[in-house]
């Protein structure tokens, strides 16, 4: 089994984002064009030079990557690390998500009781105060004492 | 100077001052303390808390929380062989060896005088070096700063992580971010997408926020460790006098490797740490001691990392750079604050810096004595479990990135953030150069389109003035030193028993 050589996976990834920059000046930066590399003056000539500078590095680590050529050696899958790890990173888009629906600290509780347990830690009885007493903290710290108002929320606005 | 000193301490000093101060080193340290949760975090994590303070409340207690935290990260190396902070990982080796022979406490009271003694000398450095060489930095001109700027810019890229070219693509992606928001010059919109939350460009804290809080959380997950376990017990046998005058000497050299360091962009203290480490095991009488619970082994690493704390703020006040990544943080606090770092900040705050100066070694002196005489209370905060804390740490994390503008859209821009961070650190692409790329573009643009409409667009001119050739030539110089000092790190780390304990970094 070959495995993927990372460099290269950067390689392309940063080729990709040097390209998009590229192609987005003349859409995105009024009067921008590749030509702007010329005119110092231009809004343009900053990021076209930063664009090309990516493009330039994700090719040289691209032929470096080819030429030092892919490792061949067994994968290591560790799915429940992955799935974890994909768990973790879908409660935070669930908890940006719930922020602006039911509010932040409501969301705060839930999230940390919820991380918690799929954490490993499934001692509710400190688990459930924990999750109740963090974000009154939260509530506490950055409403009433900085006057900071927290997202309410669409369900719960007052 | 002194008075100087004194007259920037009596302007600052406040019951507020002292108590923000004390509050940040005992934040510090428990965030530094426990493992996972890096300086850098907890710097960006509290800022957003300091930006409605007065900035005499505000900036000590963040300086209050960077020397604490860098201090905490030694007591779960020395107990549990886990350091708290990148910078704390040459500690675990002979600090947690002297813990398995039953003293942790004498451990954790040299790697305390260690760091304290460090930290002082460093912060002498700093305030006999900072305010002299800002007078000369008056005298730059746009070829000079964008000279200086390529320099910081291209040293981060060549000394993070393990390849120049990975590091050059997360400056560039850096310098891709900055370009989001107004024009500095013309004023015109680039990469807003129409979206008026960009117009304003991409929020920092926020995004370091997620770059490096959020894509801690996913590495933890990784291993997913509900508990620690603590194995050593604790002693009654401390550090004594004979002990310290057996480690003066490496303290001495490594504060002035740390100090060193700690003024060159881009190198922090985890870089540091080794090689007071390494030079102090190649000066010792006793080297076979090393990594078996050497006292100068463990106070040649916490002094070398310490060190770097002070001397890192000397780059980031007089020229705007931040030294690494704490300081680039730190560096978004200062401006939040409405203290623009560069050479005029001296000039039009002369006062409240020289307060911070005085405060650095009012934390120094609480660092002190709060270690000395609660460091017991604080080594159960090592074991606080991780399933507790991360989620924890993700919902003060959510609020401080709200808080920073009042805006969801900065949420977003944290989540984002803590997702390429994640991606960004499992592809050892290094996240430092994007960070300290993403400060620096700006004023690097303006000097650069500056100096060419002064030159007709004649790149010459960055050659042809003394100190923007100087400049260059140090550049060409210094990579090809750390290229090679580099190489020696990593040989150093590869043949150093339990290096692989530490966490990845950063």
């Amino acid at each position: 089994m070959h495995r993927l050589n990372a460099d290269l996976i950067v390689a392309v990834v940063a080729a990709a984002l040097g390209l998009a920059t590229l192609l987005l000046v003349p859409h995105q930066i009024a009067g921008g064009g590749l030509a702007a590399i010329a005119d110092m003056q231009s809004p343009a000539f900053f990021p076209v030079l930063a664009g090309a500078l990516m493009v330039g590095c994700a090719a040289a680590l691209g032929v470096k990557a080819a030429l030092a050529g892919g490792e061949r050696k067994r994968p290591q899958r560790d799915l429940s690390r992955l799935t974890f790890v994909l768990a973790v990173g879908g409660i935070f888009v669930l908890f940006a998500a719930g922020s602006q629906l039911i509010g932040m600290i409501p969301s705060a509780v839930a999230v940390i009781i919820v991380m918690g347990w799929l954490w490993g830690f499934r001692d509710l009885r400190r688990l459930v105060p924990v999750g109740l007493l963090v974000p009154i903290a939260i509530y506490l710290l950055f409403e009433k004492m900085l006057l900071i108002i927290l997202p309410r929320g669409m369900v719960f606005p007052w | 100077m002194i008075e100087r000193l004194l007259e920037g301490f009596i302007h600052i000093v406040s019951v507020w001052s002292i108590l923000s101060a004390l509050l940040g080193v005992v934040s510090g340290i428990v965030v530094g303390a426990l493992p996972g949760l890096t300086a850098t975090m907890a710097v960006a994590i509290l800022s957003p808390f300091t930006f409605l303070m007065d900035a005499s409340i505000g900036i000590p207690f963040l300086l209050g929380v960077y020397k604490g935290a860098i201090y905490g990260g030694s007591i779960p190396a020395v107990l549990i062989n886990t350091p708290g902070t990148a910078a704390a990982a040459a500690t675990c080796l002979d600090g947690n060896a002297l813990a398995r022979k039953g003293e942790a406490r004498r451990g954790l009271e040299l790697s305390l005088f260690a760091s304290v003694t460090a930290d002082l000398l460093s912060t002498f450095v700093l305030i006999f070096v900072a305010a002299p060489l800002a007078a000369v930095a008056l005298k730059f001109g746009p070829p000079e700063i964008t000279m200086l700027f390529a320099l910081s810019m291209t040293m981060v890229a060549a000394v993070s992580g393990d390849s120049l070219l990975k590091g050059l693509i997360s400056a560039a992606l850096g310098i891709l971010l900055a370009c989001v928001g107004l024009d500095p010059m013309s004023g015109y919109e680039r990469f807003t997408f129409g979206l008026p939350d960009l117009t304003g460009g991409v929020s920092l804290v926020p995004l370091l926020i997620g770059m490096f809080a959020l894509s801690e959380i996913l590495i933890q997950a990784e291993s997913r460790m509900p508990h620690l376990v603590a194995r050593e017990r604790w002693s009654p046998k401390g550090v004594s006098f004979g002990d310290l005058r057996r480690v003066a000497r490496a303290i001495l050299r490594s504060t002035g490797i740390g100090a060193f360091i700690g003024v060159l962009p881009g190198i922090g203290a985890e870089v540091s740490c080794w090689i007071a480490y390494g030079i102090a095991k190649q000066r010792s009488k006793r080297p076979d001691e090393f990594g078996k619970g050497s006292l100068e082994g463990l106070a040649a690493a916490e002094a070398g990392n310490n060190a770097v704390c002070p001397a890192a703020l000397i780059p980031m006040l007089v020229f705007g750079i931040p030294g690494d990544t704490v300081t680039a943080v730190l560096l978004g606090a200062f401006m939040a604050q409405g203290l623009l770092p560069g050479p005029l900040l001296f000039e039009k705050h002369g006062q409240i810096i020289y307060g911070f100066f005085a405060m650095l070694l009012v934390t120094n002196v609480m660092l002190l004595t709060l270690g000395y005489f609660t460091i017991r209370y604080f080594a159960p905060v090592v074991l606080a479990p991780q399933g507790l804390l991360m989620p924890s740490v993700l919902a003060i994390c959510f609020a401080g990135s709200f808080a920073v503008n009042s805006s969801y859209f900065d949420v977003l821009i944290t989540v984002a953030g803590g997702f390429a961070g994640y991606l960004m650190r499992k592809a050892n692409v290094p996240i430092p150069p994007l960070v300290i790329a993403l400060l620096l573009a700006p004023g690097f643009e303006n000097g650069l389109r500056q100096s060419l409409v002064l030159s007709n667009a004649d790149p010459t001119i960055f050659l042809t003035r003394p100190i923007s050739a100087a400049i260059a030539v140090f550049l060409i110089v210094a990579m090809v030193i750390f290229v090679r000092m580099g190489a020696r790190l990593r040989a150093t780390k590869a043949a150093t028993p339990g290096e692989s304990n530490q966490p990845s970094s950063y």
